[in-house]
């Protein structure tokens, strides 16, 4: 079977920097890639290539055997970036309910579903202001899955949130997809995120922006935050951590 | 004590001081009552011709009402146009900044040679200095959406009309009500002044043939009626926004 997601010699400039140079990666179905790398390493331009929200300057990229802008026009693309993508003036359910209204599509989930089992039952009819940061990432995400949409891109979804509210996120992001299997793409600053969450971890390296290494990820699932308390998840953080030191030092 | 009803205690305090400071003034100052009436002489010449009164604040009214309603309607209009084609905003821009910047009391008597004593050079003048306001605060309104949102209404595949109703337009709500605050009451100024040009009719009328006839207690009743007029608005456009903007106290 080919490959979700399919990058073939992906490059894009901005003028006279090269923001990524001939990126090649597969990702199958249902995998979990997590981006990382040093900032201006060209994470979250890749990540919007995929989202059609960049054209590459050379190179090619499949996403499900078609173009993104195809597919994006099919409704199969989800996004959450790292700050929630909420109408202030909309209540939660609202805006769940709006991913609905403007894709039209008939998913089995319902917007009110997804909030109970996001654990937000009490909060639909709350704005986005009256909600904690976790909460409102929690509505944001429900927002950008509710369409069951087979492609999840994320973009630091929880790099704005403290460390305990990350961590358990983190958990409650793998179990979600537990339930509901996609082929993700994270992007993240934090190694522990990665290898708590990813099937692979792609390090990025800048200047031009470049894939330095691949790590792959084995723990089975699902993934608790004791699994953070064990050697081997411990020597897999460090593994990741020279790997990004070395691409440093290049 | 809640906050609203501490604020309609402030306007009531007001509005009983009003006469009693006044008085005060009369009786300290010793000034003739040609030249400054007491509340209670103008209070009379309000109850005696009142219908004169009414008649011509109507007239006031109505003008500024109508040069404020196309003021908004083509500000608006053009505020969009601005956000979806910038090219037209190139073009006029130059165009505005020239007729912003005539003082309108300039322009008045020359729509008056123009378009003679109709109602037209009033509506001409209410426009003038309301529409820019307007015009200025919706496109900063529409230009300000939330850039993340706007992502993710492309990545959902929605269409123009969609991005705007929810996106852009409630974006642009808090300016626009802004905007109002202070426009609208400008609109009752630009109606007197341009009644002290030409008209008939109108509280600027009513002004000029006061002032040269030494009825100050006809001046001292147009300076209240206008004050209650301009309060009204501001209270008017203030109820207006915080029904519209509800969710903020939400």
């Amino acid at each position: 079977m080919s490959p979700a997601i399919q990058l073939r010699q992906l490059s894009k400039s901005f003028g006279e920097i090269e923001a990524l140079k001939d990126i090649d990666l597969d990702i199958q179905e249902g995998e979990f890639i997590a981006l990382i790398g040093p900032s201006g390493c060209g994470k979250t331009t890749l990540l919007r290539h995929v989202l059609s929200l960049e054209t590459a300057s050379s190179g090619e990229i499949m996403v499900g055997g078609d173009t993104p802008e195809r597919v994006r026009r099919e409704n199969k693309l989800g996004i959450v970036f790292q700050r929630a993508a909420l109408v202030p003036s909309c209540t939660s359910l609202q805006n769940v309910q709006m991913t609905l209204d403007i894709t039209g599509v008939e998913t089995p989930l319902t917007p009110s579903g997804l909030l109970d089992e996001f654990g937000l039952g009490d909060f639909k009819d709350h704005y986005p202001h009256q909600l904690s940061g976790g909460m409102q990432q929690r509505v944001n995400i429900a927002a950008a899955m509710v369409h069951n949409p087979p492609f999840l891109m994320m973009d630091e979804p929880f790099g704005a949130l403290d460390e305990m509210t990350r961590e358990f996120m983190c958990e409650f992001l793998g179990e979600v997809l537990l339930d509901n299997p996609k082929t993700t793409v994270l992007v993240t600053h934090s190694i522990d995120e990665a290898v708590m969450l990813a099937d692979r971890i792609v390090i990025l390296a800048p200047r031009p922006g470049r894939i330095s290494a691949i790590v792959d990820v084995d723990f089975p699932r699902p993934r608790r935050r004791e699994l953070k308390t064990q050697s081997a998840f411990g020597e897999k953080v460090l593994e990741v951590r020279r790997l990004l030191y070395e691409v440093d030092e290049s | 004590m809640t906050n609203v009803s501490r604020e309609s205690m402030g306007y009531l305090l007001m509005i009983v001081s009003v006469p009693i400071i006044w008085q005060l003034a009369v009786t300290l100052s010793g000034l003739q009552p040609f030249i400054l009436p007491g509340p209670g002489i103008v209070f009379k010449t309000l109850g005696n011709e009142w219908s004169n009164f009414l008649y011509h604040t109507g007239v006031t009214m109505y003008g500024a009402i109508v040069g404020y309603a196309f003021a908004n309607l083509f500000a608006i209009s053009i505020a969009i146009l601005f956000v979806y084609m910038p090219s037209v905003q190139t073009f006029l821009m130059p165009w505005f900044i020239v007729i912003k910047n005539i003082p309108f009391v300039v322009i008045a008597p020359i729509l008056v040679i123009t378009l003679g004593t109709t109602n037209m050079p009033k509506f001409i003048v209410v426009f003038l200095v309301t529409f820019f306001p307007v015009l200025a605060n919706v496109v900063a309104g529409l230009r300000a959406a939330d850039q993340v949102l706007l992502d993710r209404m492309h990545v959902l595949n929605a269409n123009k009309w969609q991005i705007f109703w929810k996106v852009r337009w409630p974006s642009a709500i808090p300016y626009y009500m802004a905007a109002h605050e202070v426009a609208f009451t400008g609109s009752i100024i630009a109606a007197i002044v341009a009644e002290f040009f030409f008209s008939r009719t109108g509280l600027g009328y009513l002004i000029v043939t006061a002032m040269e006839s030494y009825r100050a207690d006809v001046l001292y009743g147009v300076t209240l009626i206008a004050a209650v007029l301009g309060l009204s608005n501001y209270l008017l456009v203030v109820w207006l926004r915080k029904r519209l903007l509800r969710w903020q106290d939400a």
